[in-house]
């Protein structure tokens, strides 16, 4: 006792302040709908079109953004709030992709139906591969990852529907899109709506029972299972629920960027969704989406160091993920704890 | 039909090592009954399969006359009737509040799905109300305060540990498990996890404590049933038990005058 006593006289101050940065921290996800701070993120998103009007490329990048967005808030229920560590989605977002876009050209299915069925399948596809969620840890994770190669084999396999090497071409737009006109920002509202819907979503559902119950199997299986928790059915349903969000997120992906090949689908997409959502907030639906856009505009940024921009964007990851473990969403607060230490120090020294 | 924890005759082999062997005991609601035995006993085991973690292999478990052996943990507790605690002074990273509510949850009816898809403040009030009003009973019957809506990894051991009981008792238990509840705390905080099992035990709760403090177990427990090699060498109140020559050779040197 006296040692941990004296560990507590050292660590009190942090302690302190922690205490202050978490109480912030719960204030702010206990808010309302819009807290002040989500304008921030509400604004751009909304003023998205105008800002980008001038810029084609960049404007279809900001709809790509939004389907990744989709992705990595699905993959938020799972492996932020279950803690599995699923790395293979872009063979859901995948499938979900080319099931919409093959029914769309080669059977001239309706959007609205082919993106059910894709939605069905990509559900029946993570329910078949359900006995992989037994795993823990790594050996989850390469697992899953399998997923991605074995994804990318059955694109090439199957070329006569799927394109294989050449891709997939020719995919019909979203519904109600026109190439000009008010009618051309549909895929841009569409996406970004539904973004909008899934963020707050999460976070109301952070704060439900079926959210702690993630949590907690999440924390300890054991002390979960103990007050009755079905671990098992918990992340099963929570797998499948992720899945389907994953599988519209591809068809959406599809009918904007219209064109398909497995390239976009490997092994790096995979990782860098799992990026997307660690810098920016594992367990923070605004921070999977700050995530997103930081991987989208960043590297942008860097374009003018040329060649060494891969260089400056990875330690700028390399920076993030050291100082601020809890993704970007955190660093307000980080800043705020580092500065309120400094303060405590200069008052012991004055 | 029996009230309470009926063990009858339960056993337990781990590759041929006998960690259980034809246990018998019961435990009547709103009776305290101490576990004791040195390391290896087969305390941890004993609590194991009571809760479902450890499957038994051979005897029978019944609670309030129901078999509940058989079970996988999460089917026990989801029906109310054994919730243990652990020895980790660990608590779920949440607020003090949603750690309690956590345990109450078998009393919430809305699905993963329903809380996914429609998760609007007027849907989830109703189950949350009554999440909250369990986690009250729950810390109200401990003698606690409220646990309050700030996280509390930095909160000392002892609340904690009483955080813990607190959240396996928002499960709303007849039978409740306590691992060791006072280990690692100081005397302060040993006495208050004592003044909540006292607490919980005038309630009508049936509580089982394994224990290693035997003075622990002379303050608070009605029983104890002494525990080595896996089998029960000696069973009664405190008095009786310590009286008992199988005590003594158990705890043969060490603990002989523990009363």
């Amino acid at each position: 006792m006296a040692i941990s006593a004296s560990v507590g006289d050292l660590t009190t101050t942090t302690v302190e302040e922690s205490t202050v940065e978490r109480s912030r921290r719960r204030r702010g996800t206990n808010q309302r709908l819009l807290s002040p701070r989500d304008l921030l993120f509400a604004v751009p998103i909304a003023l998205g079109p105008w800002l980008l009007s001038g810029d084609t490329g960049r404007y279809t990048t900001a709809v790509t953004a939004g389907c990744y967005a989709l992705v990595v808030l699905s993959m938020q229920w799972v492996v932020g709030f279950a803690g599995m560590l699923v790395l293979g989605y872009p063979a859901l977002f995948g499938t979900g992709a080319y099931v919409s876009a093959i029914l769309t050209t080669r059977y001239d299915w309706p959007f609205a139906a082919a993106a059910a069925a894709a939605v069905v399948t990509v559900i029946a596809l993570a329910a078949v591969l359900t006995p992989t969620l037994r795993l823990h840890g790594v050996y989850l994770a390469l697992a899953t990852l399998a997923f991605v190669f074995i994804f990318g084999e059955a694109v090439l396999f199957w070329s006569t529907y799927t394109g294989g090497v050449a891709g997939l071409v020719g995919i019909p737009s979203l519904p109600f899109t026109k190439p000009s006109g008010f009618r051309r920002h549909v895929p841009y509202s569409a996406v970004w709506t539904l973004v909008v819907v899934v963020v707050v979503v999460t976070r109301r559902f952070k704060a439900t029972r079926a959210g702690r119950s993630l949590f907690a199997l999440n924390e300890d299986e054991d002390i979960a299972a103990s007050v009755g928790i079905d671990a098992a059915r918990a992340r099963l349903q929570i797998w499948l629920a992720s899945a389907a969000l994953s599988g519209l997120a591809g068809t959406l992906y599809a009918h904007h960027i219209r064109y398909l090949s497995a390239g976009q689908f490997d092994v790096a997409t995979s990782l860098e969704l799992i990026a997307m959502l660690i810098v920016g907030g594992i367990v923070s639906p605004i921070g999977a989406v700050l995530g997103v856009a930081y991987f989208v505009m960043v590297p942008e940024l860097f374009r003018s160091v040329g060649e060494y921009r891969a260089f400056f964007f990875g330690t700028s990851l390399l920076v993030i993920v050291t100082l601020a473990p809890g993704g970007l969403v955190t660093v307000p607060d980080r800043i705020r704890s580092v500065a309120a230490s400094i303060r405590t120090r200069q008052g012991s020294r004055g | 039909m029996a009230e309470g924890l009926e063990v009858r005759n339960i056993s337990k082999r781990f590759q041929g090592v006998r960690a259980l062997h034809a246990v018998t005991f019961e435990v009547q609601p709103g009776e305290v009954l101490g576990i004791i035995g040195p390391n290896g006993a087969g305390k941890s085991t004993l609590l194991g399969a009571l809760t479902g973690f450890v499957p038994i292999d051979a005897g029978e478990i019944l609670c309030d006359g129901e078999r509940i052996d058989g079970r996988g943990p999460a089917a026990i507790a989801a029906a109310g009737y054994v919730v243990r605690t652990f020895q980790t002074t660990r608590v779920l990273d949440l607020s003090g509040r949603d750690n309690v509510k956590v345990g109450a949850h078998r009393f919430g009816w809305r699905s993963m799905l329903a809380s996914l898809v429609a998760p609007t403040r007027r849907n989830e009030r109703r189950e949350e109300e009554v999440l909250g009003a369990r986690a009250r009973v729950a810390w109200e019957a401990l003698g606690m305060s409220d646990p309050g809506t700030e996280r509390l990894d930095d909160a000392d051991a002892g609340t904690l540990r009483l955080l813990q009981i607190c959240r396996a008792m928002a499960a709303g238990p007849r039978i409740l498990l306590l691992d060791e509840p006072t280990a690692g705390l100081d005397r302060a905080a040993a006495r208050s996890v004592c003044a909540a099992v006292r607490s919980l035990r005038d309630q009508g709760v049936g509580v089982v404590l394994v224990e290693h403090d035997l003075g622990i177990v002379r303050q608070v427990c009605d029983r104890v049933a002494v525990l080595s090699a896996g089998e029960i060498v000696a069973i009664g109140s405190p008095a009786e038990v310590a009286a008992d020559p199988a005590t003594s050779a158990v705890y043969a040197g060490e603990e002989a005058a523990w009363i």
